[in-house]
C-alpha cells in the first residue's frame, strides 16, 4: 500500500477536483433558475404551457443521466461550441465542459422542478384563497405568498439536489471531462494503484458533500 | 424587487451572450491556418507508439512527428503546431465542432467513417493483431471461438473478429487502457485491435504476446472536416504526404518508431 | 440535412434484445438485494445499541455521500487489488444494491418511525424480542406506508443501472453507446434509448401504484 501514488499525482488530482466544482457551481445556479421558472410554469396550471412543461419534466425525470450527457456531446454541442465569449472567459473552454454543463443544467433544472412544485402545493390552499379575496393578482400571488414560504420548506430538497449533482459530475468522465473521477482514472491506469486512488476519490467526494451540507445547515443525514 | 430581480436577468444576459460570433463556418481551413500561423492536431496521447506521453512528460510519437512535419511544411516551422488530446470516441466529433483543423490519429479509412468526415491519402498501414497473455494457449483467431474477447469502442475490429471467430464472446470498453487491465486482471482472454497499439502494450509488458498473424489491412490517414472548407487543406496534406513517400521520409519515419 | 434511418437498429436487434434483457435482470437482481440490504441497515441503525447503530449510520453515510461510478469502479477495478475478482455482472449488481440499499433504509426507517409506538410496546409486553417484535409486527407496517417512495428508488435503481455499461455489461446503454460510436447514428439510438426507460420506468411505475393499492392501510383513510 503507497500513498505515494496519491501525493505524487496530488496538484492533477487537485485539478480535477476544481473542475467538478466549477462545474456543479455553474450547473446549480443555472438550473435553479431555471427550475424556478419551469416548476412555477407547471404549478400555474396555464392550460397549454404547463402540460408541455409537465411533459418535458416527466421525460426527462424517466431517461438515465448518462444517457442524456452521451446525446448532447454528440448531437448538441459541436454546434453550440464558441458562441460565448463569456463561458470562455470564465474557464469553460473545452467541450466535453459544455456539454456537460448542458446535459446537467437541463437534467436538474427538471428535478428542480418538481421540488419547486412541491415545495409551491405543500403552501395551504387556505393562504391562496386569502390572498385572493383581497383582490391580488394570480401572479402576485405566487410572488409574494407562495414562493417565500416554499423555498423556505424546500431548502433541505435543495441542498440534497445539490450533492447529487456533485456526485452527478462523475459521469461526465464518459466524455472525458478532466473532473476528479477521470484524474483518478487518468492516473491509475499507469500507476495501477486503482484501490487508493479510488478510496482517495470516494473520501474527497464524501467531504466535499459533508461540507456543502454543513454549509447550509442541514442535516447530514439527508 | 421583481424589477430589479429582471433587470439582474437582463443583464446577465447580455453579458453572457456579448462577444457572441458565429464561428466561420464557410471559411477554408486552409485560410484559417494561415492567417493564425498556427496548426492545431488532434492525436491520441495514450498510444504507444503514435502519441504518447513519454517519461520526460513530453508528446511523442510516430502521428506527432507526422503533424510536426506537415506543420513545417505549411508554415514553416515544425514549432507552430498545438495538439489537442483525442480518444477513438471522440476524435471525430473533435474535428466537425471546428476544435482542431486535421486528426492524426491511428484513424482507420472506413465507407462509415467517409460519410461524417474525409480522409487523406494512407500513411500507415497496420493490421487486425490479437493480444493474449504470455501464456495463453490462443494461437489464432479461430481459437477465439468461446473465449472472451475484448474489442474497443469505435475501432474497426470487430467486424473481422465476428466473421472469422463467431462464438467469440465480445465486450467492448471505452479506452484501451481500461481494456489493457481488464485482460491483465483476468477478466477476458484476448483483446483484438491493430498491431501498432497492441504491439505499444506488449513492448513494455512481458506478461503479454502480440500473435504473429495479421487479420486485416487498416489504412491509417489523416482525417478533415467534411466539406468543401477542409478541400484545399486536403489536397495539400496529400501533396505533403506524396513528397514524403518518394523522398523516403515516411520510410525513415516509419523505422524511427514501429520496431518490429 | 440528417436522414433517419432506422433500419440500422434492425440490423442490430439481437443486440438490444440482450441488452432489454441485461437490463431487467441486473435492475431485478439488484433490487432485490437493494431491498434487503436496505432492510438490514435499517435495522441495526434503530438499534437501542448505540454502538452499531453509529457505526451502520456511518457506513451508510459514506456510501450515500459517494458516487455511484466511484462505488462500481471500487469493486469491479480496486478489489483485484486485494486479489478479489469478480466478475463485471456481479459488480454491477453488489455496486447497485448496496448503493440504493442505502436509500432504501432511510424509507424503512421513516417508515418505522411512523408505526405508531404502542404497537412495539404492546408486542414487547408480550414477551417478544426485538428481533421478532420487528420482523411479524413493525417492519410489514413500516414498509407498507413507504411504497410510494420504494418505488421512486427502484426507478432510480433502473436508471442507475446504466452505469454498469462502464464495466462492460452489455446493458441498454451499452449496445446504444457501441451504436453510435459504429454507425454514428445519433439521433435514431437516442430515440430507441428514450423509448425503453420510459418503458422500464413507467413499468416499475404502474408495479409501484398497484402495489399501493394492494397494500393501502385502512386506518391510513381514516380522517382524524
Amino acid at each position: 500500500m503507497t500513498s505515494d501514488v496519491i501525493i505524487n499525482n496530488l496538484p492533477f488530482l487537485m485539478k480535477g477536483l476544481l473542475v467538478t466544482l466549477k462545474v456543479s457551481f455553474i450547473c446549480i445556479i443555472l438550473s435553479l433558475f431555471s427550475g424556478i421558472i419551469l416548476g412555477t410554469l407547471r404549478f400555474a396550471k396555464i392550460p397549454l404551457i404547463s402540460f408541455i412543461a409537465g411533459l418535458f419534466i416527466d421525460l426527462t425525470r424517466a431517461i438515465p443521466l448518462i444517457l442524456f450527457i452521451i446525446f448532447v456531446h454528440f448531437s448538441v454541442s459541436p454546434y453550440l461550441f464558441g458562441y460565448s465569449a463569456f463561458l470562455n472567459y470564465m474557464g469553460i473552454d473545452s467541450l466535453e465542459m459544455y456539454s456537460a454543463i448542458i446535459a446537467l443544467v437541463i437534467f436538474n433544472c427538471a428535478y428542480i422542478a418538481e421540488i419547486i412544485r412541491s415545495g409551491l402545493e405543500s403552501v395551504g390552499k387556505d393562504q391562496i384563497l386569502a390572498a385572493q379575496s383581497l383582490a391580488l393578482s394570480k401572479v402576485q400571488v405566487i410572488e409574494h405568498i407562495v414562493l417565500p414560504q416554499a423555498l423556505r420548506r424546500i431548502k433541505p430538497s435543495l441542498v440534497a439536489q445539490l450533492v447529487t449533482l456533485v456526485k452527478d459530475t462523475s459521469l461526465a468522465s464518459a466524455i472525458d471531462l478532466i473532473e476528479l473521477t477521470r484524474a483518478c482514472e487518468i492516473v491509475y491506469e499507469t500507476s495501477y494503484h486503482e484501490f487508493e486512488v479510488l478510496c482517495f476519490a470516494a473520501c474527497v467526494y464524501v467531504s466535499v458533500n459533508f461540507l456543502i451540507q454543513k454549509m447550509f445547515n442541514t442535516d447530514i443525514k439527508c | 424587487m421583481k424589477r430589479q430581480v429582471i433587470y439582474i436577468f437582463l443583464l446577465g444576459l447580455v453579458i453572457f451572450f456579448s462577444g457572441c460570433k458565429k464561428q466561420d463556418e464557410t471559411s477554408d481551413v486552409l485560410d484559417k491556418v494561415l492567417s493564425r500561423g498556427k496548426l492545431i492536431v488532434g492525436v491520441k496521447f495514450d498510444t504507444k507508439p503514435f502519441g504518447y506521453i513519454d517519461e520526460k512528460q513530453n508528446l511523442t510519437g510516430f502521428d506527432v512527428d507526422l503533424a510536426k512535419h506537415i506543420a513545417k511544411n505549411l508554415l514553416g516551422s515544425e514549432d507552430k503546431i498545438e495538439f489537442k488530446q483525442v480518444t477513438p470516441s471522440n476524435r471525430i466529433l473533435t474535428l466537425n465542432s471546428g476544435q482542431v483543423d486535421m486528426i492524426i490519429a491511428t484513424m482507420t479509412i472506413t465507407d462509415e467513417r467517409k460519410e461524417v468526415i474525409d480522409f487523406s491519402k494512407p500513411y500507415y498501414m497496420a493490421g487486425q493483431a490479437i493480444l493474449v497473455p504470455a501464456k495463453s494457449d490462443i494461437g489464432s483467431m479461430a481459437d477465439l471461438n468461446g473465449k472472451r474477447v475484448i474489442i474497443i469502442f469505435g475501432s474497426t475490429a470487430e467486424k473481422n473478429t465476428r466473421l472469422m471467430a463467431p462464438e467469440a464472446k465480445i465486450s467492448g470498453y471505452k479506452t484501451y487502457t481500461n481494456g489493457y487491465s481488464a485482460l491483465k486482471q483476468g477478466r477476458a482472454d484476448a483483446i483484438t485491435s491493430d498491431d501498432t497499439i497492441l504491439m505499444g502494450f506488449a513492448m513494455q509488458d512481458d506478461s503479454v504476446k502480440l500473435l504473429p498473424k495479421r487479420y486485416s489491412k487498416e489504412p491509417y490517414a489523416i482525417g478533415f472536416k467534411k466539406g468543401e472548407s477542409s478541400t484545399r487543406l486536403r489536397q495539400r496534406v496529400d501533396l505533403i504526404l506524396d513528397e514524403m513517400i518518394k523522398s523516403g521520409q515516411l520510410n525513415k519515419l516509419k523505422a524511427k518508431w514501429i520496431k518490429y | 440535412m440528417y436522414e433517419m434511418d432506422f433500419s440500422t437498429l434492425l440490423k442490430n436487434y439481437p443486440m438490444i434484445i440482450e441488452g432489454i434483457l441485461t437490463t431487467i435482470s441486473v435492475s431485478l437482481l439488484a433490487g432485490i438485494l437493494a431491498f434487503v440490504l436496505g432492510s438490514f441497515f435499517a435495522y441495526f441503525r434503530t438499534s437501542p445499541l448505540n454502538i452499531i447503530s453509529k457505526i451502520t449510520n456511518f457506513i451508510v453515510l459514506f456510501i450515500r455521500n459517494m458516487p455511484l461510478l466511484i462505488l462500481i469502479y471500487l469493486f469491479y477495478k480496486g478489489l483485484p487489488s486485494i486479489h478479489l475478482v469478480l466478475s463485471a455482472y456481479a459488480c454491477g449488481i453488489l455496486a447497485l444494491g448496496l448503493y440504493t440499499g442505502c436509500y432504501i433504509s432511510d424509507a424503512i426507517i421513516s417508515g418505522i418511525n411512523a408505526v405508531p409506538k404502542e404497537h412495539f410496546q404492546a408486542s414487547q409486553s408480550l414477551g417478544m424480542s426485538r428481533i421478532k417484535s420487528f420482523i411479524y409486527i413493525i417492519y410489514p407496517q413500516a414498509t407498507r406506508y413507504v411504497i410510494p417512495i420504494l418505488g421512486n428508488q427502484f426507478m432510480s435503481l433502473v436508471k442507475n443501472s446504466s452505469l454498469v455499461s462502464f464495466i462492460a455489461v452489455t446493458d441498454i446503454f451499452y449496445v446504444v453507446y457501441k451504436g453510435i460510436s459504429d454507425t454514428y447514428r445519433i439521433y435514431e439510438y437516442f430515440i430507441l434509448a428514450v423509448v425503453l426507460y420510459l418503458f422500464l420506468t413507467g413499468f416499475v411505475l404502474l408495479l409501484t401504484k398497484i402495489l399501493q393499492k394492494i397494500y393501502r392501510i385502512p386506518s391510513q383513510e381514516v380522517i382524524v
